[in-house]
């Protein structure tokens, strides 16, 4: 008996080990889902797709997949949980990583959304086929309406365009909340949103979210009856101008209201019953505006516009102002013309045109013109003429505003401006033909003298200095003394007082002159004077004889106790004559 | 009878030797005064064509500037003035109508009043002439500083002699400026707008690049209805000979 146990044992232990095995592979590999909150929604509501990883420490979603029909939204960070359980003292550990996707419908249908590859622990794991079906929701429909008042279809590049919703719900229906999904909201290419204008503060204004992040303004209107029912009636307006031929696509809406249910959750709160209305999408062509038939002067205006004007006073002197204001008001693109140019137009010769002042007030462009008349014969302002293609008509057509009839009064003494503009002139122009020959040309002296010039005084500058410096260096003091020995010798002489103050200023200008020093001037003989190694005579007889017949007297005149001053004017002379001498 | 007709024949003659001659430049000048701009153009031409001396040939080109203004040709008009300037640089009259030209142009001025356009305009002020004879002045005075120090040495005369140089120096680069600058066939850009230039004188060459408006630039060579011009970044490019004026009418 115990030997067939053994045997039994020894089949069935492998078979144990193997499934425990496999078990605890099986445990330890992540598990991969995909879950569709519903399988069935209506158009309009949103599904969610719920994702979910046990068992992995990491996971991502690596690619969302795209199904015609349906805007699937993509996978943010994902939610984690654990989950611990303890059975008989072992514990066992469960986590979870999960995304909620939300899915959109943008149409009604069977949808077929592909597996989702995702990627937990390094490895790729693929999610189950998931079947979506979106119907009609048959009771929103007949609960409320969802329309677009007169959809554009074909307009002309620059015309304004009015997209105008209306939607609503049964009045009987206690309506709690509403919302908007416009997928074209704020993304409309190859337009411009225009303002509103101002709001009419006399209706009644709602506030609805659009695509659940924007909130916008809703005018109330009066309720409308449908098939015997009565329902709330709510407009939202916005104006666009197309700003590029070809076509605009606004894709299917939906409008959504709820009202609360009878049944209550766990907090007493009700839940929300939701109903939802679609509005297909629509198409409009945009053309561009026609180049055959295109006048000159046309500005860019588009539409069916119509022109009036005033002015502020009508009887006026010659130089007065005079203010033209023009409104344009009309279906059309009212903020983006250039409005006419008075200046440039012949009707207004006899204006000067001082300034305009442009504005836009929501469903008119006003132009203020400062216009001065610039002669008393004047009797009207002109029509002031503006073009503008007409999409109705599909042509250009001119607007002009009304004459004004007016009354300038000449100014005393004066013709009027224009004689005056004629004498003064306030323009900028260009100085007037030279009607005198042009003088001689001044001639080249040549690049041959400037090159001499240039090259030829540094040479003789050189030249000059070296022979000069051989002499001895003409900045030295002693040579700076004998330059100015003569005009020193005039200076002493003017302040000497007496013989003996002349002798010396003499002295000192004659050892200036011969570089020696003073006092082998004293008593030396002018006549006998010799100088250098020849024994050449420094002076002339003449000069030497009246040299020493001024010493003399100047001796004569110390020396003999009256210490008289001589003539000075004969010291000067008398060194003069020294100088010229060659002293 | 016939000495009837001999009288009269030598009255006309008479008549006609004795009224004098009327010059050209009167005619010009009462053609452009009576509004016929283009008649009064077309005499200055003939002016211009005769005319030797710089001044005489600056004024009529100034003159005719004018009279190109006045039919509203203002980037020709920018053309003359540019090229009278280059003859007599400091004209008021030109350097103020090439201004208003060039502004009615919507080209920037010529002269940008920052310190780069204030040194050009300083440096491009004199002719070559005037040029020259600044340089040889201030070399004499130059000369005689420089005797003062040879033959008297001292800081005064070598100060001197060292401001005069000084000045030789800046005399200097208005004589490089226009020594740079004379000779050649400049060119300027008088098209309304950016001209395209091409590497080949035909239209259907490839267009290498576009030449803005007031742009100067150096003739290479011409062919009917093109020339070939130096453009910026070292191309030898072909443009059409309408779209260019040459500014050497020395």
């Amino acid at each position: 008996m115990s030997s067939i146990r053994v045997s039994i044992m020894r089949l069935i232990a492998p078979a144990l080990l193997a499934s425990l095995a496999a078990a605890t592979q099986a445990q330890s590999r992540p598990k991969v889902s995909a879950l569709l909150s519903s399988g069935v929604v209506k158009f309009g509501a949103t599904a969610q797709l719920n994702v979910e990883v046990e068992g992995a420490r990491s996971a991502r979603i690596l690619a969302v997949p795209e199904v015609d029909g349906l805007k699937i939204s993509p996978p943010g960070r994902p939610s984690s949980s654990q989950f611990v359980q303890i059975i008989n003292g072992r514990q066992f550990r469960r986590s979870t990583l999960s995304w909620s996707l939300s899915v959109r419908p943008t149409r009604t249908g069977d949808f077929t959304i592909p597996p989702l590859r995702v990627a937990a622990d390094g490895r790729e794991y693929t999610t189950t086929e998931l079947v979506l079906t979106v119907v009609k929701d048959m009771r929103g429909e007949r609960l409320g309406y969802f329309e677009i008042v007169d959809p554009p279809t074909r307009i002309y590049e620059g015309q304004p365009f009015t997209i105008d919703l209306r939607m609503g719900w049964d009045l009987e229906l206690p309506i709690s909340r509403a919302n908007l999904f416009l997928p074209w909201w704020g993304q409309l290419p190859g337009t411009l949103k225009l303002s509103q204008g101002p709001r009419n503060p006399a209706g009644n204004w709602l506030e609805l979210t659009v695509n659940r992040r924007t909130k916008v303004q809703v005018q109330e209107l009066a309720p409308i009856t449908r098939a015997g029912r009565e329902f709330a009636v709510l407009r939202l307006r916005r104006r666009y101008l197309a700003s590029r031929p070809g076509t605009l696509e606004l894709p299917a809406s939906t409008f959504e209201f709820a009202q609360r249910g009878g049944q209550r959750d766990i907090f007493g709160n009700s839940n929300l019953e939701r109903y939802y209305v679609d509005l297909p999408g629509i198409r409009i062509d945009v053309r561009p505006v026609p180049e055959a038939g295109r006048p000159l002067e046309w500005t860019g205006a588009v539409g069916a516009l119509e022109a009036s004007r005033r002015i502020d006073r009508r009887d006026v002197d010659v130089g007065d102002s005079i203010k033209l204001t023009v409104s344009w008001t009309g279906d059309g693109n009212l903020e983006f013309f250039d409005p006419p140019e008075p200046a440039r137009l012949d009707a207004f010769a006899g204006f000067r045109v001082l300034g305009t002042e442009d504005e836009y007030r929501g469903e008119e462009r006003r132009v203020t013109y400062d216009l001065v008349p610039v002669s008393p014969e004047l009797t009207e302002i002109p029509p002031l003429p503006l073009w503008t293609f007409d999409p109705v008509l599909e042509a250009y057509r001119k607007i002009e505003t009304e004459p004004v009839p007016i009354r300038v009064r000449a100014l005393e003494g004066s013709e009027g401006l224009d004689d005056e503009e004629d004498r003064g002139g306030l323009a900028l122009d260009i100085r007037d033909v030279k009607t005198r020959p042009a003088g001689p040309p001044l001639r080249r002296p040549g690049a041959r003298w400037v090159a001499m010039a240039l090259l030829g005084v540094p040479a003789l500058w050189l030249l000059a200095r070296i022979l000069v410096r051989r002499r001895g260096d003409p900045a030295a003091p002693v040579e700076r003394r004998r330059r100015a020995a003569r005009r020193r010798l005039a200076r002493d002489l003017k302040r000497s007082a007496n013989a003996g103050e002349q002798t010396r200023a003499l002295v000192r200008f004659l050892s200036a002159r011969t570089r020696d020093p003073d006092q082998a001037w004293l008593g030396r003989s002018h006549a006998e004077w010799r100088e250098g190694d020849e024994g050449r005579a420094v002076l002339d007889k003449e000069a030497a004889h009246e040299m020493d017949a001024l010493r003399a007297d100047l001796d004569e005149s110390s020396y003999a106790g009256t210490d008289a001053a001589v003539d000075s004017g004969r010291i000067l002379r008398t060194a003069d004559r020294l100088l010229r001498g060659g002293l | 009878m016939v000495r009837a007709a001999a009288l009269l024949l030598g009255l006309a003659l008479t008549t006609a030797l004795a009224t004098p001659a009327v010059a050209p430049e009167d005619v010009a000048t009462a053609a452009y005064r009576a509004g016929r701009y283009d008649t009064a153009q077309t005499l200055w031409h003939d002016e211009l064509r005769a005319a030797q001396a710089s001044p005489e040939r600056a004024r009529l080109a100034y003159n005719i500037g004018n009279a190109a203004y006045r039919q509203g040709h203002v980037q020709e008009a920018v053309g003359w003035y540019t090229a009278a300037l280059r003859l007599t640089p400091r004209d008021p009259d030109v350097w103020a109508n090439l201004e208003l030209a060039r502004t009615e142009s919507g080209l920037e001025p010529a002269d940008r009043g920052d310190l780069a356009a204030t040194t050009k305009r300083l440096v491009a002020a004199l002719t070559l002439a005037e040029a020259e004879w600044l340089v040889i002045g201030l070399m004499l005075v130059l000369a005689a500083c420089l005797g003062g120090e040879a033959l008297r040495g001292g800081k005064l005369w070598s100060r001197l002699a060292l401001g005069a140089l000084l000045l030789v120096a800046l005399a200097l680069a208005p004589l490089a400026w226009n020594s740079v600058h004379a000779g050649g066939q400049p060119m300027m850009v008088i098209s309304k707008r950016a001209v395209p230039a091409r590497t080949e004188p035909r239209p259907d060459a490839k267009r290498i690049t576009e030449l803005a408006p007031g742009l100067e630039l150096e003739r290479l060579d011409a062919l009917p209805g093109w020339v070939k011009v130096a453009a910026p970044g070292g191309l030898e490019l072909w443009v059409r000979d309408a779209a260019v004026f040459d500014l050497s009418i020395e």
